[in-house]
């Protein structure tokens, strides 16, 4: 459960992202860093945990609408020139990070104690971690399923030219993806800010994760998403419990590596294939 | 309506369309023929602002829209049906209907059962992916999707394309129906000799991306068209 609502929350953001605007944001561990930093000082500051996480939040998203402006809206579908362009994001916001506050920062313990079933102890902070996960999820759902802000942009991801020439104004779909991308990076990054040691590496720890559980989910941002976090969560604390957490990542990066290799277009692609062979035999 | 003055556009820096110019008048079809690779599509995308103008004005409704991005022509009232039908084949064929309804931001009243009226066959399919259709129905959800945002002008570009010759000339009785009870001004790309034939009031002949000759549907014989459409 707890590898799940991890993988899950630091995979959504850059999933959306690279879905629907073709960029790939190597930057996404450096904003999820950002979002613990902004919650962090919140928290410091004297504001509540959860206004503190929803300040993360909302400033990760403030700060990917600039990038947006400032840089992204030229690589809109060009994935290799984006590589290049959030590395060098991600260099200059994790040293200067280090230069602005330090190698690390004192924030505060995780909240709300644990509980225990049968003998062994849970921290009830992760529960309701693993409950945000799925409940991000179902909202996602609705948004990109339910309204016209999703209809939208699903059209935009399958044809951006035809989107534009029905009155789609595309390039603001874009900017409105990438601010919705980074405030989940910076959700994330509020969230785990109470569980992890925070400095200006902390999303390195996020990023290897995040893009391991966004290729093998495939072209779906949302239930290649759900699909892979669902089955490498299992394949890692399944490992992690019998064998210790460096077993764990080792299973989970060869899990990946298979599934990749068994199924290219990752979860996604192999949903769409069994589909369209239900319906092929139905007729 | 429509006010295609000297315009000159293409891909990069590859000129395809020179210095054409071509009115249209409101509720009137006019079509504009030519072979394959004459520079048709390219006039329309360059019209939608798919592609950049290098030279020229395109002027909507006496309002100057050679500047305007894509979408804001839209909205202005352009319903372009792409070549090839262009639906989004994830979507099904109810959401791709919706996709229309940010055309023409002044007119909100998208009527969806006037469409259905037109093509029924949509309508027995609202829930289907656009994917799983056949060439005609995706040309009738085309057609559709960009009358839902009631037009003032309608471009088709090349309907009939991939499309069995019994329905072709289906489609072209809707559309001249949708003209006589809309009013709706139509901008028809085509290579379809009975669908120039019976839909338009004037015809533009392009090759080499200029215009190389002009007839109204009086003098617009068989061999005329023939004569144009023949490599």
């Amino acid at each position: 459960m707890d590898s799940f609502s991890f993988l899950i929350l630091s995979a959504i953001g850059l999933a959306i992202i690279f879905g629907m605007m073709g960029v790939i944001n190597l930057a996404h561990g450096e904003f999820i860093m950002l979002g613990a930093y902004i919650t962090t000082l919140s928290c410091l500051a004297g504001v509540p945990i959860p206004i503190a996480i929803i300040l993360g939040s909302i400033g990760v998203g403030i700060f990917g609408f600039i990038v947006d402006k400032l840089i992204i809206r030229h690589l809109y579908g060009r994935p290799q020139d984006s590589v290049v362009a959030t590395w060098g994001i991600s260099l200059i916001m994790g040293q200067g990070m280090l230069i602005l506050m330090g190698p690390s920062l004192q924030g505060p313990s995780t909240p709300l104690g644990s509980f225990s079933v049968g003998g062994i102890n849970y921290s009830l902070y992760r529960l309701i971690l693993t409950i945000i996960a799925c409940l991000l999820v179902v909202l996602l759902y609705w948004v990109f399923m339910h309204t016209k802000f999703g209809l939208r942009s699903r059209a935009t991801m399958q044809n951006e030219e035809i989107a534009r020439s029905l009155g789609t104004n595309t390039s603001q779909m874009y900017t409105l993806t990438f601010v919705v991308g980074s405030m989940f990076a910076g959700l994330t990054g509020g969230l785990f800010s109470f569980t992890m040691t925070i400095g200006p590496t902390f999303g390195t720890g996020f990023l290897m994760e995040s893009f391991v559980t966004v290729i093998v989910g495939g072209a779906n941002p949302l239930i290649g998403t759900v699909m892979s976090g669902g089955t490498l969560g299992i394949v890692h604390s399944a490992l992690s419990y019998i064998f210790g957490t460096f077993i764990g990542r080792v299973g989970l990066l060869v899990a990946a590596i298979i599934f990749i290799r068994l199924w290219p277009t990752g979860f996604s692609g192999l949903l769409e294939k069994k589909i369209l062979r239900v319906k092929k035999t139905n007729g | 309506m429509l006010d295609i003055r000297n315009f000159t556009t293409g891909y990069n820096k590859i000129i395809v369309i020179r210095d054409i110019s071509i009115q249209v008048e409101k509720g009137k079809v006019v079509s504009i023929i030519g072979r394959n690779g004459v520079g048709k599509s390219t006039l329309m995308k360059g019209v939608m602002g798919l592609l950049p103008s290098s030279s020229g004005e395109i002027h909507f409704n006496n309002q100057d829209i050679t500047k305007l991005k894509t979408h804001s022509r839209a909205r202005l009232g352009i319903g372009y049906v792409p070549q090839g039908h262009g639906v989004f084949p994830n979507l099904t064929v109810e959401e791709n209907l919706r996709m229309g309804e940010s055309i023409n931001v002044k007119k909100k009243n998208n009527d969806f059962d006037v469409i259905y009226n037109y093509f029924p066959r949509i309508k027995e399919r609202l829930h289907q992916k656009a994917g799983t259709l056949s060439g005609g129905e995706r040309a009738q959800l085309s057609i559709g999707r960009a009358l839902i945002g009631t037009p003032d002008l309608l471009i088709l570009d090349e309907p009939s394309e991939g499309i069995q010759p019994n329905i072709i000339q289906s489609i072209g009785e809707i559309i001249r129906q949708i003209n006589k009870d809309l009013g709706l001004t139509v901008l028809l790309v085509e290579q379809h000799f009975g669908l120039i034939k019976s839909l338009a009031d004037t015809c533009y002949a392009i090759d080499k991306g200029r215009i190389i000759g002009e007839h109204t549907s009086d003098d617009l014989s068989s061999e005329i068209i023939q004569k144009y459409l023949t490599v």
